[in-house]
């Protein structure tokens, strides 16, 4: 059975459950099957058909109609952020070769403004058609950053979303009555995790208000919502306390997962004093492996497990094969340090249009098995739990996204016009923050502003050091420790 | 304190934490209307408000805020109590 399918038998058995909140608006999942068709009926009617469609997503109720419509259409969706900065979503749109996008009728002018190339379809003149889909179908593109200043395509097929659900409805059960929070944009793919889990097993979405502050309207969310089951980045409790909020305790979460971001411990520490009655898992996982490829249920001998004040990310789903490797490819010894590798039906096929990025990241084994190499430091504990230690590159997350240190310095060695430009990540408390270096004097409002156009928010340096002259190391590089040390110290 | 005054002080918090003296707020302003108005900075503005006024704003009135006309609001009950 196809999600697709899953998602009919729920509109089919619980016709009446709520399927969709966002403040105080709900609909149905008669309500919300009805709009889909109509998107649906409204792509089937220009003509699209297996193609990928942008999805217009400024955080209306709609667009999650728009999602499943063209998924219904047998066609797959891209995000089309609008808190992207025009040229980003022009890379995307040429990447994909999209030709329309769907948005409500009120968002045309921003649409016209942020992809003026794309024919834009609005929900208002949509009319209901039937559709089905096929699993090998691509379900979504999501674009991440990449090192050269092109995002890079990760498509994702129904299939591949069929493998995760296998171990999330074991692993999550929920039904009509369940409260799932969705606080992430849809072009992170978090965000499908939250909308399947709900959809396919009848629970109820809350969207938190995207367009605020996330952290606290996700919060607001839990609490007004009283929802139950709640997927965060760690970074987000950082906000809630330093804003006092979890002083209020929020008693009807019971579950709680941590994603997008390595988890400390005193993280969890915490949020056991808001949320009382909730148990915590902490989930890993890199786009190319659809969404989650690792889950730790964190127990009572959390606190002995953990390395650097970081919490264990568990083991794989039970859809996902795992080595840990040296530089050779040689599985090494529990204990020690390696690359994770993640294989199995849940492994995306390749980068967009990027063979050459495809084949040093992605291969196959002699029974056929994809598998992917993450990049990602790991070592397995005396609990027999994966540890995350660190990157093999210059990827960083930043609250949750993730982000190609060189994608940001390459934009902004363009907007200063040299090359002296370093962009170096910092921890402060449990926030990821990033800070730009250039050599020369500069005005730090003009760059930022220059940057702005080019990156979104989440990859905007907090600062711009203009340096007098870049320290060098004995290689003649650019010295990023002392500059650390002088600057961020 | 009068309207004019509070208002001009809570321009005066913006400014300082957009680093940037053109901004000047209305009660419909929201996170949405001003680039770089983010998770941190609002930590900033919020902290900034309280060492401003010499108030404590509690993360229940934080949660409930939804433009700057719900902090005028806030901070007008809070001066006069």
């Amino acid at each position: 059975m196809t999600i697709q399918q899953h998602i009919h038998q729920i509109v089919d058995r619980h016709p009446d459950a709520i399927a969709l909140t966002m403040g105080n608006e709900s609909w149905t999942y008669a309500e919300l099957y009805q709009k889909s068709k109509c998107v649906s009926g409204l792509i089937q009617e220009n003509g699209l058909s297996q193609t990928s469609i942008g999805l217009f997503t400024d955080n209306q109720m709609e667009m999650y109609a728009g999602l499943l419509g063209i998924w219904m259409s047998g066609n797959a969706y891209v995000p089309i952020n609008h808190k992207f900065p025009q040229e980003r979503l022009t890379k995307i749109v040429r990447e994909r070769a999209l030709t329309h996008v769907i948005g409500m009728e009120s968002s045309g002018p921003q649409m016209k403004e942020l992809v003026p190339d794309l024919s834009p379809l609005f929900y208002e003149n949509g009319v209901a058609i039937n559709g089905d889909v096929h699993e090998s179908a691509l379900a979504y593109t999501l674009f991440t950053s990449g090192s050269t200043g092109v995002p890079k395509g990760i498509p994702i097929d129904h299939a591949h979303l069929k493998a995760l659900m296998l171990d999330m409805w074991e692993r999550y059960p929920l039904a009509p009555g369940n409260k799932v929070l969705q606080a992430f944009e849809l072009s992170f793919d978090v965000s499908i995790a939250c909308v399947l889990l709900a959809w396919t097993q009848g629970a109820e979405l809350v969207v938190a208000d995207l367009n605020g502050i996330t952290a606290i309207q996700a919060f607001k969310a839990i609490h007004d919502h009283q929802i139950d089951f709640v997927t965060l980045p760690p970074s987000a409790l950082f906000y809630l306390r330093k804003l006092k909020m979890l002083k209020m305790e929020q008693p009807w979460v019971r579950k709680t997962l941590f994603t997008g971001e390595a988890l400390p411990y005193s993280v969890v520490q915490e949020w056991k004093t808001c949320a009382l009655n909730s148990t915590i898992d902490n989930a890993y996982g890199p786009t190319e492996g659809t969404v989650w490829s690792l889950i730790d249920a964190l127990d009572e001998t959390i606190e002995q497990q953990t390395v650097n004040g970081l919490c264990p990310i568990g083991q794989p789903l039970k859809t996902i094969a795992m080595r840990i490797v040296d530089d050779s490819g040689n599985e090494v010894v529990d204990g020690e340090r390696g690359e994770l590798w993640i294989g199995g039906p849940q492994i995306f096929g390749g980068y967009l249009g990027q063979p050459e990025k495809t084949a040093e990241v992605l291969f196959q084994d002699e029974q056929g098995m994809h598998w992917y190499k993450t990049g990602d430091i790991v070592f397995k504990n005396a609990w027999g739990k994966i540890m995350y230690v660190n990157r093999k590159d210059n990827q960083v997350q930043v609250n949750g996204f993730r982000v190609e240190l060189g994608e940001v310095e390459f934009h902004l060695r363009v907007c200063v016009g040299h090359d002296a430009a370093v962009v170096l990540a910092h921890q402060e408390n449990e926030v990821t923050v990033l800070y730009a270096f250039v050599e020369g004097h500069i005005e730090e409002q003009e760059v930022l502003g220059a940057l702005r156009i080019k990156v979104p928010g989440y990859m905007l340096p907090r600062k711009v050091f203009g340096v007098d002259v870049f320290p060098v190391n004995t290689s003649g590089k650019i010295d990023k420790q002392t500059l650390r040390k002088n600057y961020l110290t | 304190m009068s309207n004019e005054e509070l208002t001009a002080r809570v321009d005066g918090v913006f400014r300082k934490v957009f680093k940037n003296e053109g901004i000047s707020v209305h009660r419909e302003t929201t996170a949405k209307d001003i680039a770089g108005w983010d998770s941190i900075t609002h930590l900033d503005i919020i902290s900034g408000m309280e060492e401003e006024f010499g108030v404590e704003i509690t993360g229940f009135e934080v949660m409930n805020m939804n433009d700057v006309g719900d902090l005028y609001d806030l901070l007008t009950q809070k001066l006069e109590a």
